[in-house]
């Protein structure tokens, strides 16, 4: 995927201003900044799912031959549920709370595939088997609120890939939960990397997270891309004053 | 916040016409010593059942004169039921701010002054009147009066009853919990009707009417603060674990001030709700009081004791304005529903869609 | 000593099924002292949490006794216990949930001066004095709390804490929530105020790197039981227990743990005194 001068703003007021960057095939990029850089926004631009009042300005996001902020509505949602998944700080608020964790997945392969019942059972212990998950039965039949943090963080990844989609947008998908459990979290996007094929927009406040999975970093300040580069040449080398900052916090 | 569930609320149509018109009925109880030509009790027998005054703007000749109503003549027909006739020549003009009964505006200053009326002996009855020949419009003015007070005062009290009970039980939780949780149920296991009835015939039956009055007042609370006691409760047990809940806690306030101004504001949106969707059944269960005889008591009028004049069919037939009283209660019970209704969808998030 | 803890214990029932409890604190013995930061460091589940609301006396203990300056809080009346409440105060976690938001700052911090005799002037004065040290404008005062950021928030939750005078700050996860530059700059201001205010913190967290700048003494927690404590630097350049170990190199170099984190104890296992004020449980 490819964004390309992509500019953001509300109330004429630019929050996201001319941001271009190239997430490869099977690559982990990290776009890293602190609360108000803009990186959220960027994240949601990209599938068009900004809040009211924001408005995208300019600027492409080609993503399989097309421009995501152009094709018609009903192209987004099939790209939406399928080819982008998007992976949220806080799972509790992700998931339906009345329903289970199970029937939320599902409804995942009802909406875009032709499996019937017993074959979408089987895929969805499966997934829930991939991410980690060491009771797949149990945590299908839990409402999302009896699941711990991290139990729940993992069955929303397991969602968000049930479809192999081909590039999944995380934003702060480790910020809520314990530091034990963001290593283990990280590990499993490059588990999964390997395991489908995909290339994951990693959205974080947190250079340590990042530091030895990510391919590619971009550090991102007041709506502008500061610095980007190999996350080896970044974090070991940091040219702008920003990025020295953000380090000095993490080591 | 506040600016967005008021554009929400106004566009719906049926909930603004729905506040207007509670608006208006509610300022004309209010204002009803003013608005009606006569006292509630103004009687003049002579006239029992006499037809709504029609309003002349023409004179015989058609030109267009100040408003007036003619006298009435009075026969009777082989039933020995009254006729009413125009008398061509007893004029009434119609005038405004004329000198009447006495009364209190709002109960503080005295004075006989009326919005219109017409020059005794002549009268105006402008939607009729009842047996004794009181007039319908004054009447419906002052028992609207009585009939909205109490269900406004009813919701007060047993709201304010629900809403502290509830939040003590919810706050507190266990055993406190437990014990009024079980009186609560005590209290919604009876059928409300006989309830009211069984508490109505514990009150003497010497009381005057005031007196009678409160009681209902009281009897409708002490039926109604159950069930909301319950609702409130339950949002209160969620409420305590609130982090400035407990902040509140650690900061050594007492625990009336947390239920009273952490807890319960939090519940307000509901309870508004609430109050909304229940004020109508108070002024139901006033007017089913009255109507078999049990609530307020003549000369005091009510729309329920008023409607219970609508109970044979022969009145009804010959004087269909009597029903008048039903109609209102049947307006005012909408408008609060449709207001109310209103008010969950904008307030309430989780039951609009 | 400013707190004291004796085996300390809390169990919940656990939801949906019978019979079944929660250790949530099982055992816990504990110093605090004045001026002496402790960090209490765990994952979720291991009960830290529940061990700062025994201290605020937000529950009660089913065992044990937890000393405040001497003094057993659960022997006394509520009417006796609330004026001293104030000397322990808490922040937590969530900057949006813990101010009322329908109170205005203003609201929020008069209500302190709840039971003092201030003249108005005087509550206005320190109110404004307080907003200043931490950093904030005066103008605050006037606006609601759905109009700060996070980390604002988190000051005026602090400047509430401090107008109270307490003893000891209990920091609840408050540095969680927020962004590394946004959290580095509260620790750095709750440092600047230890002095002023004469308080000592209690923070809980399960971020070592988060205590290493401010604490003194860490304790780990896990299960319900502390399995290690010691001075800051020992404990960073000397971690006994496995799990330290492992939480230090999650919290440091972001490693997945290699070993099962949560652990069972028995009645027998204590803590062992290694020299220097270095405990690991047994």
């Amino acid at each position: 995927m490819q964004i390309k001068n992509l500019a953001v703003s509300v109330n004429s007021k630019k929050i996201v201003d001319d941001v271009s960057l190239t997430v490869e095939e099977r690559s982990i990029f990290a776009l890293v900044g602190g609360s108000g850089s803009g990186k959220s926004t960027t994240g949601l631009a990209v599938l068009r799912l900004l809040a009211p009042g924001l408005e995208i300005k300019s600027g492409e996001a080609i993503f399989g031959g097309r421009d995501l902020l152009k094709i018609g509505a009903e192209e987004l949602r099939q790209v939406r549920g399928k080819e982008i998944a998007m992976v949220f700080q806080e799972p509790l608020y992700a998931f339906n709370p009345v329903l289970t964790v199970g029937q939320q997945i599902e409804e995942v392969f009802t909406a875009h595939t032709d499996f019937l019942g017993e074959k979408r059972l089987e895929e969805t212990l499966r997934l829930l088997d991939i991410v980690g998950i060491k009771d797949p039965l149990r945590v299908h039949k839990s409402y999302p609120h009896q699941l711990s943090g991290g139990m729940r963080q993992r069955a929303m990844i397991a969602q968000a890939v049930a479809l192999k989609p081909r590039l999944i947008i995380a934003d702060e998908p480790t910020s809520s939960l314990d530091v034990t459990l963001q290593a283990r979290v990280m590990e499993l996007f490059l588990k999964l990397r390997d395991e489908f094929d995909l290339s994951v927009l990693l959205i974080t406040h947190d250079l340590g997270v990042v530091q030895h999975m990510a391919d590619h970093v971009a550090v991102m300040n007041n709506g502008k891309i500061v610095e980007s580069g190999s996350s080896g040449e970044v974090l070991k080398n940091p040219k702008h004053q920003y990025t020295r900052e953000l380090l000095s916090y993490v080591s | 916040m506040k600016n967005r569930a008021w554009s929400q609320f106004c566009e719906n149509r049926w909930a603004v016409a729905g506040l207007i018109i509670l608006g208006i009925i509610h300022a004309a109880a209010l204002f009803a010593d003013f608005l009606a030509p006569y006292s509630f009790s103004n009687e003049e027998r002579t006239y029992s059942y006499a037809p709504p005054s029609k309003i002349h703007f023409r004179d015989e000749q058609g030109s267009l004169v100040p408003p007036f109503v003619y006298g009435a003549e009075i026969k009777f027909d082989e039933y020995r039921r009254r006729i009413y006739q125009d008398k061509a020549d007893e004029k009434y003009p119609l005038s405004f701010f004329v000198q009447g009964d006495k009364y209190k505006i709002l109960g503080l200053v005295p004075t006989t002054i009326h919005l219109f009326g017409v020059k005794e002996p002549g009268r105006i009855y402008l939607w009729g009147a009842d047996s004794r020949g009181r007039d319908l419009f004054s009447r419906l003015l002052h028992g609207a009066r009585i009939s909205l007070s109490i269900g406004i005062l009813g919701v007060a009290i047993s709201f304010s009853i629900g809403l502290l009970v509830g939040g003590i039980a919810g706050y507190y939780g266990g055993k406190t919990d437990d014990i009024i949780m079980r009186i609560c149920e005590m209290f919604m296991m009876f059928p409300g009707f006989y309830l009211l009835l069984a508490l109505r015939a514990v009150v003497p039956p010497n009381f005057n009417s005031i007196q009678v009055y409160l009681a209902i007042v009281v009897i409708l609370s002490f039926i109604g603060w159950a069930s909301l006691a319950r609702v409130i409760r339950g949002m209160c047990l969620s409420l305590r674990e609130r982090e400035f809940v407990l902040a509140a806690k650690t900061m050594g306030l007492s625990d009336l001030r947390i239920i009273i101004r952490h807890i319960l504001p939090h519940t307000l949106s509901y309870s508004l709700i609430a109050v909304m969707l229940s004020i109508p059944g108070y002024i139901l269960a006033e007017s089913s009081l009255s109507l078999i005889g049990l609530g307020i008591q003549d000369p005091y009028a009510s729309w329920g004791n008023l409607l219970a004049e609508a109970m044979g069919i022969v009145q009804i037939k010959f004087a269909p304005w009597i029903l008048l009283p039903g109609f209102f209660i049947f307006i005012t019970v909408m408008c609060f529903n449709v207001v109310g209704d209103a008010l969950r969808d904008v307030l309430d998030p989780k039951t609009s869609q | 000593m400013l707190v004291e803890l004796r085996g300390v214990k809390k169990h919940f029932a656990a939801v949906g099924a019978q019979n079944k409890v929660i250790k949530a604190v099982d055992g816990v013995d504990l110093v605090i002292k004045q001026g002496e930061n402790l960090g209490l460091v765990g994952e979720s589940g291991s009960g830290k949490t529940t061990l700062g609301r025994l201290i605020l006396k937000l529950y009660d203990a089913d065992a044990g006794s937890i000393l405040f300056e001497g003094q057993d809080w659960a022997k006394l009346s509520s009417r006796e216990l609330r004026p001293l409440r104030r000397k322990v105060q808490v922040v937590f976690q969530d900057p949006y949930n813990s101010l009322d938001p329908r109170f205005s700052i203003r609201a929020v911090l008069a209500e302190t001066f709840l039971g003092q005799k201030l003249t108005k002037a005087a509550q206005e004065q320190r109110m404004k004095d307080m907003l200043k040290s931490v950093g904030l404008d005066e103008q605050a005062l006037n606006r609601f709390p759905h109009e700060f950021s996070g980390g604002e928030r988190q000051r005026i939750a602090i400047a509430r804490s401090l107008l109270m005078n307490p003893k000891l700050l209990i920091l609840d996860e408050a540095v969680s929530s927020l962004d590394v530059l946004i959290a580095a700059q509260i620790i750095e201001l709750l440092k600047d105020l230890q002095a002023q205010y004469q308080v000592t913190y209690l923070f809980i967290t399960h971020n070592l790197r988060v205590v290493k700048k401010l604490c003194q003494k860490i304790a780990v927690m896990n299960s319900g039981r502390i399995i290690e404590m010691a001075k800051t630097d020992d404990l960073f350049q000397q971690p006994l227990h496995p799990y330290t170990q492992e939480l230090l190199s999650a919290a440091l170099s972001y490693r997945s743990p290699k070993v099962e984190t949560v652990y069972q104890f028995g009645e027998k296992s204590v803590l062992i005194d290694h020299g220097n004020g270095h405990f690991v449980v047994k």
